[in-house]
């Protein structure tokens, strides 16, 4: 278990880049703030990893675990007035601006299993070219291909309101 | 390709507007981030180089130096560990054992505050198992190749002579492997030098078929649940780390 002093430390140096992790996966600042401080309570309890170079990425695989278990303990819960707004205001048609992506985005990764949910985010949040990802995850880059083709058509789905996610 | 065309193809695009797509010779922005928050890394020739990294790494630097203007990291600390203390166990083991049932899981994780009396359960150094079953009124000790009924809940002590970093592992009857200290975590856990107490989870067995295996593996430094994952797949389930102890537990289980 750190203590308070080493996580402070902790949080100086990566706590911009978790908060900006959370907030990328979410669709307020409240949650993120709330999802920030999850991680680095686990942070504070499991310790961080040996290699000093593999922490943010960790940081940020801890972020992913917070939000993803604060969804589905919400899962149940009705949509707020201001997403059923939401939800009608987007017309099939109209252009992706950034919060309303964002919202139709949070509910795609919600639906979609753990393994394709990071392969979406080892892709599109950390850059990583789809040979990279299946030399980690010791997979064939057609599947990971297939899974970011899967994610993309659910996402327009999603978009154009043929789908709920 | 149209405007929401391109913003469903590169859906966090908003994420970082000014790092163009990636080129070949370009570390992915989990480098370019990661060697910003460090301050160095072998990123930092290639980013002189790239007017694109260059930026991004620039943006970050400032937006980080922003934030850490107005985080205050004593009272960010302080929610921390208020967040923790408000933290309770939520557990009726009689409901989760059926669940776990239902679910027809190896075993269910659970945060319980079962009446167990460490003081007097745990004996030794190393991993000790106990168990309980609907009726008793007392855990007992697991002894190797015990036999078990679904429904036994089991709790886990370990106690070594230096402070270090644990995992208990499981592989089920149908070979299939799980972390389950720290539950579903991908990091052993520290372990502090003579601890007595049962570690935060308790897991409930299911009726399963076979043997199931438990594989405690205690090192000196953090180690990734991936590398004894992936050596659970033997049977008997052999597993090795250098410097590390690592002690393994079969279990039988009977139908009751």
């Amino acid at each position: 278990m750190l203590k308070e002093a080493e996580l402070a430390e902790v949080f100086h140096r990566y706590g911009y880049f978790v908060r900006r992790r959370c907030r990328a996966l979410v669709d307020q600042d409240a949650e993120a703030d709330d999802a920030m401080q999850e991680v680095f309570l686990r942070v504070q309890k499991y310790g961080l990893p040996r290699e000093e170079r593999a922490t943010l990425g960790w940081l940020y695989r801890i972020a992913g675990n917070v939000i993803h278990d604060q969804r589905r303990s919400k899962r149940e819960q009705p949509a707020t007035q201001d997403e059923s707004a939401r939800a009608e205001k987007r017309a099939p048609s109209a252009i992706a601006d950034e919060p309303d992506l964002r919202a139709v985005v949070g509910g795609v990764l919600r639906g979609l299993d753990a393994r394709t949910r990071e392969i979406v985010v080892r892709h599109h949040l950390e850059g990583l070219t789809q040979d990279e990802i299946a030399q980690e995850m010791k997979t064939s880059r057609r599947t990971i291909g297939k899974r970011l083709a899967d994610f993309e058509a659910r996402l327009r789905l999603a978009w154009t309101g043929k789908e709920t996610p | 390709m149209d405007r929401e065309g391109d913003a469903l193809s590169e859906p966090f695009k908003w994420l970082r507007p000014s790092l163009p797509t990636r080129r070949e010779a370009c570390p992915p922005a989990l480098a370019l981030e990661t060697y910003v928050a460090l301050g160095h890394g072998p990123e930092a020739g290639h980013v002189q180089g790239c007017d694109a990294c260059t930026r991004y790494c620039a943006e970050l630097t400032a937006a980080q130096a922003m934030f850490r203007e107005q985080a205050r990291p004593a009272a960010f600390v302080s929610a921390v560990a208020e967040r923790n203390a408000r933290r309770k166990p939520a557990w009726r083991w009689p409901w989760a054992a059926g669940v776990a049932l239902a679910a027809g899981v190896g075993v269910l994780v659970l945060f319980v505050r079962a009446p167990i009396r460490p003081e007097v359960r745990y004996k030794g150094r190393g991993l000790s198992v106990v168990y309980l079953r609907q009726g008793m009124t007392e855990p007992r000790v697991v002894e190797p190749s015990m036999r078990l009924h679904p429904n036994d809940a089991l709790r886990f002590f370990y106690r070594s002579d230096r402070p270090g970093h644990l995992a208990i592992f499981e592989r089920d009857g149908r070979g299939e492997a799980s972390v389950l200290h720290p539950f579903a975590q991908a990091q052993s856990a520290p372990l502090e030098q003579d601890r007595v107490a049962p570690l935060e989870h308790s897991v409930v067995l299911d009726a399963t078929p076979g043997p199931e295996w438990l594989v405690a593996v205690f090192c000196p430094k953090p180690f990734l649940a991936a590398a004894v994952l992936a050596q659970l797949h033997a049977d008997p389930p052999a597993v090795s780390l250098p410097g590390c102890r690592v002690e393994t537990l079969r279990l039988e289980k009977d139908l009751p």
